[in-house]
């Protein structure tokens, strides 16, 4: 990656994000709007309506903000997840007619998932700090599992990006499938509310880990050390193995883009 | 400024694949079968381009000539043999690729700078050039979807040429522009040539490419047919073309045309001769079918023109007043004469309309038919187009004498 690869990516991704929201008012914002508004609903139902709590003596507000915590990182992914199987498509023209290499359109969605996410962490941290409940140490702890989140991330943009070209179903199955990872791992709802011979699951489930570790740095400035390191090498092959996807399978989109 | 790069073609080609789905793509590599139908848009291409040469590129639609810039242009690997460009090569290839409709020209320009493999100081550095080159005023500021396509050629021009590159690869675009930015954006290219690159040119204005080139390459269904002196190309070329046009359709089909048509058509279009002196005698006769028309309905109207397209003359029966006569049983003929040509040398041909007697319904029409030279006689001076009418005398009024004895008395 050079210096004008980087340019490159730099401009395509502002473009990208402006294009979004090209001639609305809240402009990028649009970008946190929404899930903010996700955030209120899921607040409202499980924390008021179905009253979850995480321990015995914390209120609504303190579910909040671990609900929040969580998202930022499923947002993020989603994001991804909803970007890369259509990513090469949208850029047909730039792909065939310029030299333009390929390779660099799925940091688009990537980049543009690392705007999301470090508006929303932002937002959480100066609420966090407001309240008096902030931990420094989740400057130190949070960047590491902020990679961890972005190496996943790679390894499904590279891999749906190219996977995409061929697969024109894959952009309508991911909305349902975020929907069932959201329902599989404890995001919107504690791990405590699941029945006990469920928990197993949520051990083995890397999301579930995930959001966890996010929570543990962000919240509580602990580090997780164990699923960290775990969560570290199942990044490291999936990326290995997108990377390896994407370049034997690249020449052979250009046949059907 | 900067040497020009080089282009070395060894056995180069581009072979698409064509698929009945795009999945059928991912399975063939899954299952190693074959499940495509390989298309040769290029084949078997060697040819080598020197530092500060240019290169022409003619052919037909569908040759591969578009192919062939892509490659070079970097926007396309050769699926077989080399392609070998050396320097730095900036492409103008199809009209407003990456533009993003709804942002200003001054940023697309830095997008499009970019894509070319420029960094950020870079395009800072450059902007000011690709702006004033373009000469876009205050529209540089508006989002591009304002624009006309005219002004978008001129931002397209301008970022591709103000990159200083060794390698200029520019295909049919610049047809779009205004007289002004074609002439404007053509001086670029002398320039950016006199400097050293390497220039290669695509147009199906073969003028141009013969301006500009000094070799060109001819394809033909993706394979060289002609490489060598751009003169003899483009000439080879055209000449190939006009052999197309006037091949006779064979008896038997066109007997068909005339059967199956209910509405007139040119039978025949038949040169006197097709090598003329000025002044001499031009005549052609035109046939057709009556097509159930009246007579008094089915009028020949003809244009004599140039080879670099310019409009001689062009009258018709209709606006003479002139009628076809009846040849034989369905047939119309009619022969237009002029006893002295009074076109100058060069190369001419003719279109033949077949209209109806409101002068707005064209039954049948040929174009670029009839080839044929003019040459002056060695006495005969002048140059131009035409020979006119004229002569040379004492300014009015004044006997030449008179003249001079004035000038003598003062």
């Amino acid at each position: 990656m050079n210096a004008a690869n980087l340019t490159l990516v730099w401009r395509l991704l502002r473009q990208d994000l402006r294009e979004r929201y090209v001639g609305a008012a809240l402009g990028v914002f649009w970008l946190l709007a929404q899930p903010l508004f996700m955030l209120l609903v899921y607040a409202l139902v499980f924390g008021e309506i179905l009253q979850f709590r995480l321990g015995v003596a914390e209120d609504s507000g303190q579910f909040a903000v671990w609900l929040f915590a969580g998202l930022s990182m499923f947002n993020a992914l989603a994001e991804v997840l909803l970007r890369a199987p259509v990513i090469l498509c949208e850029r047909r023209e730039l792909l065939l007619n310029t030299p333009l290499p390929a390779a660099l359109l799925p940091l688009l969605p990537v980049g543009s998932s690392l705007v999301l996410e470090l508006l929303s962490v932002g937002l959480l941290l100066l609420w966090l700090c407001i309240q008096g409940l902030c931990h420094w140490q989740a400057i130190v702890f949070y960047p590491p599992f902020l990679m961890l989140r972005v190496a996943f991330s790679l390894a499904f943009a590279y891999a749906l990006a190219v996977l995409g070209v061929f697969l024109r179903d894959l952009r309508q199955m991911m909305q349902p499938l975020l929907t069932v990872l959201l329902l599989a791992s404890p995001i919107v709802y504690p791990l405590s509310a699941a029945p006990e011979r469920f928990h197993a699951w949520f051990a083995w489930n890397p999301l579930a880990q995930l959001a966890q570790g996010y929570r543990a740095v962000l919240l509580d400035g602990a580090f997780p050390w164990e699923s960290f390191t775990g969560l570290a090498a199942l990044a490291g092959v999936l990326l290995a193995g997108a990377l390896w996807l994407f370049q034997h399978l690249v020449t052979r989109a250009r046949y059907v883009l | 400024m900067n040497a020009g790069g080089s282009i070395r073609l060894q056995d180069a080609g581009v072979v698409y694949r064509r698929y009945a789905h795009p999945r059928d793509a991912l399975l063939e590599w899954l299952w190693r079968r074959p499940r495509h139908q390989p298309f040769h848009a290029l084949q078997g291409l060697t040819l080598a381009v020197q530092p500060g040469d240019s290169l022409g590129v003619v052919g037909d639609n569908g040759a591969g000539k578009s192919t062939l810039l892509k490659m070079l242009a970097g926007n396309l690997p050769p699926s077989e043999g080399i392609c070998e460009v050396r320097g730095r090569r900036s492409a103008l290839l199809e009209l407003g690729v990456g533009l993003q409709p709804e942002f200003s020209g001054e940023e697309n320009a830095r997008t499009g700078l970019a894509l070319r493999g420029f960094t950020h100081a870079e395009i800072e550095r450059k902007l000011p050039d690709v702006l004033a080159f373009a000469e876009l005023g205050e529209f540089a500021a508006q989002p591009v979807k304002t624009w006309s396509s005219g002004m978008i050629v001129r931002l397209v021009f301008a970022i591709a040429a103000v990159v200083e590159p060794q390698v200029l690869v520019v295909d049919e675009a610049l047809s779009v522009g205004d007289q002004y930015f074609q002439k404007k954006s053509l001086d670029r290219m002398r320039a950016i040539l006199g400097n050293g690159a390497t220039l290669v040119f695509c147009s199906h204005n073969l003028f141009q490419v013969r301006e500009m080139c000094r070799r060109a390459v001819w394809l033909e269904r993706g394979r060289v047919r002609m490489l060598g002196d751009a003169q003899a190309v483009v000439d080879a070329y055209q000449s190939d073309v006009r052999g197309r046009n006037e091949q006779p359709t064979p008896v038997a089909k066109r007997l068909e045309r005339v059967a199956m048509s209910t509405s007139p058509v040119i039978l025949d279009v038949v040169l006197e001769r097709d090598s003329l002196q000025t002044h001499g005698r031009f005549a052609v006769q035109v046939q057709a079918s009556q097509g159930g028309q009246g007579v008094e309905d089915v009028h020949v109207g003809i244009v004599i023109r140039r080879n670099d397209g310019i409009q001689c003359y062009g009258i018709s029966t209709l606006h003479d007043g002139a009628q076809m006569q009846p040849a034989s049983d369905g047939v119309l003929a009619v022969e237009f004469v002029i006893d002295s040509l009074p076109l100058l040398s060069g190369e001419y041909c003719l279109e033949v309309w077949l209209i109806d007697a409101s002068g707005v319904h064209v039954y049948d029409s040929r174009e670029r038919c009839c080839h044929f030279r003019v040459q002056q006689a060695g006495q005969q001076q002048g140059i131009g187009l035409v020979w006119l009418p004229h002569r040379w005398r004492a300014p009015a009024g004044r006997p030449a004498g008179e003249v001079l004895e004035h000038a003598l008395a003062s």
